[in-house]
């Protein structure tokens, strides 16, 4: 089975959202994978990235932050690793989604579609360092219609 | 992000085309929310045209839902991707915004 890999490198401004969109677009294109896992997959990294660009810092200094996406054997290895204040995404509780519009809250959502999205998530702190792991299977082509 | 706007008799229609995310979730906000504060509260967002949308989009949306139920009007949404329906269906958006597939039901919805 085919493996592909791809690293992006982005600063802490939200501008950079848009650059990880179209690196995401051409990683896509060369593995050929469906527009909703391509959209998923935007959608997993862009709520996490856009947490990290906007809380872990407090310093007004340019910091990096490393995405990487590995696909093996149809299943998508995200990680993304960032030097800002220790953060773990796990032990945020569930928004309470039961509620009428006046008394839902207008945010909280992006770690919940995260979650619904990947099949697994794991975080590490080490060396002054957030390592998030989210664990994502990739939709299988559909096998072609035999006629019996 | 290309923001369109029609008025078709009471109902004042937002054409939203590109990608609603970090990018430019604040200015979709701040229009949107204008809009309202000049008095249109029958309004329509024809997604027909947008390919993607994040939690800030989804943030946008709580925001002007609320201020429409504010000033008791009405508010609908229209022509939404298969991608963009399964992120409401995991927000569950879907019980609380009135959502159909053609512009024009949206804004029969509006008028009534």
């Amino acid at each position: 089975m085919g493996y592909e890999q791809i690293r992006i490198v982005l600063r802490n401004d939200l501008s950079e959202i848009a650059k990880l969109h179209g690196e995401l677009e051409n990683f896509g294109e060369k593995c050929s994978l469906s527009s909703k896992t391509l959209f998923e997959l935007n959608l997993i990294l862009e709520e996490v990235l856009a947490n990290v660009i906007s809380y872990a810092y407090g310093d007004n200094q340019r910091h990096e932050i490393v995405v990487r996406a590995d696909l093996t054997d149809g299943e998508l290895v995200i990680e993304v690793e960032d030097d800002g204040r220790p953060f773990n995404p796990l032990q945020i509780p569930p928004p309470d989604l039961d509620r009428p519009l006046e008394q839902r809250s207008v945010g909280g959502l992006g770690l919940h579609l995260v979650r619904e999205l990947t099949s697994s998530i794991e975080y590490t702190r080490r060396e002054e360092k957030n390592h998030l792991v989210m664990r994502k299977k990739t939709e299988k082509s559909k096998p072609r219609q035999r006629w019996m | 992000m290309e923001i369109k706007e029609e008025k078709r008799g009471k109902v004042k229609i937002v054409g939203l085309r590109g990608r609603l995310d970090a990018n430019s979730s604040q200015r979709v906000e701040k229009q949107l929310l204008a809009l309202i504060n000049e008095g249109e509260d029958r309004l329509v967002l024809d997604f027909s045209e947008l390919t993607y949308m994040s939690s800030l989009g989804l943030r946008v949306l709580m925001m002007v839902a609320k201020n429409i139920k504010k000033v008791n009007g009405k508010l609908a949404l229209a022509g939404l991707n298969d991608h963009i329906y399964e992120i409401f269906k995991i927000a569950q958006f879907t019980s609380i915004f009135s959502i159909y597939p053609s512009c024009n039901e949206a804004v029969t919805h509006c008028v009534d």
